[in-house]
């Protein structure tokens, strides 16, 4: 009980804080965004520029995103054998 | 889920054209409209999860489907490096296209097939 | 005049910071194995509700169209590009650990931490 009291202390202390603190105005000139939404349908020729986003100026991302739902998808086969089953290998 | 009710079996059928055009849709049209791969992969998965539901196959050979995807992910990686890398954007500077619906289509093909991989495996392994 | 501070205060960055704290919370102070994994999910969606709220604007219009230099302002395309990695991550990550307790559960036969600490003989 005393552990969830100080759990739940600690939490409101630290969200009164971050909130008290949120005080700085973030900029309002967007570089990368202006950038992007003047010039993708241009560059790329895509009028969504969310797409062109992800599969042109950021396509890292995205490559490497599906290798990781790859590799996981091999730690899920991987930990849910049991022994003796038959769809196994 | 062994004894599935006749109601699904019956009327989940009805249902399958209609999600499997409606991925495709979201996919092919990704450049143009909202959606992409990723939702449109979640979407054509969804199909296997209906089919189940449907008729509870027990003899999926997750493997094959696993070696799909793994191929599927290989086209990917040689179509977005070559295509980037090798500076062909800027020859075909304004017409990329053709290279964003492929890719679409590849990365849809491919997390549906993963998400269907993830479904089968805790229904295989998970439920007993 | 309260309503109105009231309806300033509770914009999509605080409520994501709130939401982030109650996962922590979940973290912390619960020992329930399902719980956690929980937690880590509304931790995700907060972090995915703090990106997407950064850039807000009231008359944003959404990213789509051949010419956008006729709108003065329209959403920011970047994080949503991001986000959409974010969200196929967060599924990896939880179906991962599902798989990490099932296998667990089958082994021990409970969904408290500190039981199967002490089942492993970590613990007293």
């Amino acid at each position: 009980m005393r552990r969830r009291v100080l759990a739940v202390l600690m939490c409101i202390v630290c969200f009164v804080v971050i909130i008290a603190s949120n005080k700085v105005p973030t900029s309002d000139d967007l570089p990368i965004a202006t950038y992007i939404t003047k010039n993708a349908f241009a560059e790329t020729g895509a009028s969504n520029a969310v797409t062109a986003t992800y599969l042109f100026y950021r396509y890292y991302d995205t490559l490497f995103e599906a290798l990781m739902l790859l590799f996981s998808i091999i730690a899920v086969i991987y930990m849910s054998i049991h022994e003796g089953d038959k769809y196994d290998e | 889920m062994n004894d599935h009710s006749q109601l699904n079996a019956r009327t989940l059928p009805i249902v399958f054209p209609m999600i499997l055009i409606f991925g495709f849709y979201v996919i092919v049209n990704g450049h143009v409209s909202p959606g992409g791969g990723f939702q449109g992969g979640a979407i054509l998965a969804s199909v296997f999860i209906a089919k189940y539901l449907g008729n509870p196959i027990k003899t999926l050979n997750l493997y094959k489907v696993q070696n799909i995807e793994k191929v599927l992910l290989l086209f990917l990686f040689v179509l977005m490096t070559g295509f980037v890398t090798l500076s062909i954007h800027m020859i075909l500077h304004g017409s990329l296209i053709f290279y964003i619906i492929l890719a679409n289509i590849l990365i849809g093909l491919k997390v549906a097939c993963g998400f269907t991989i993830i479904f089968y495996r805790f229904v295989f392994y998970e439920s007993r | 005049m309260l309503i109105d501070q009231i309806k300033t205060i509770i914009n999509g960055e605080n409520v994501s910071i709130a939401l982030f704290f109650i996962g922590m919370y979940g973290l912390c102070a619960r020992r329930n194995i399902l719980k956690t994994i929980i937690s880590m999910s509304i931790l995700q969606a907060s972090l995915v509700l703090y990106f997407l709220s950064l850039s807000f604007h009231p008359l944003n219009v959404p990213p789509i169209g051949a010419d956008l230099n006729a709108y003065a302002y329209v959403a920011d395309p970047v994080p949503q590009a991001l986000m959409i990695t974010a969200v196929v991550v967060g599924i990896s990550v939880t179906a991962v650990s599902l798989t990490m307790f099932v296998s667990m559960f089958h082994k021990y036969g409970t969904t408290n931490w500190n039981k199967v600490k002490k089942k492993r003989g970590e613990i007293e």
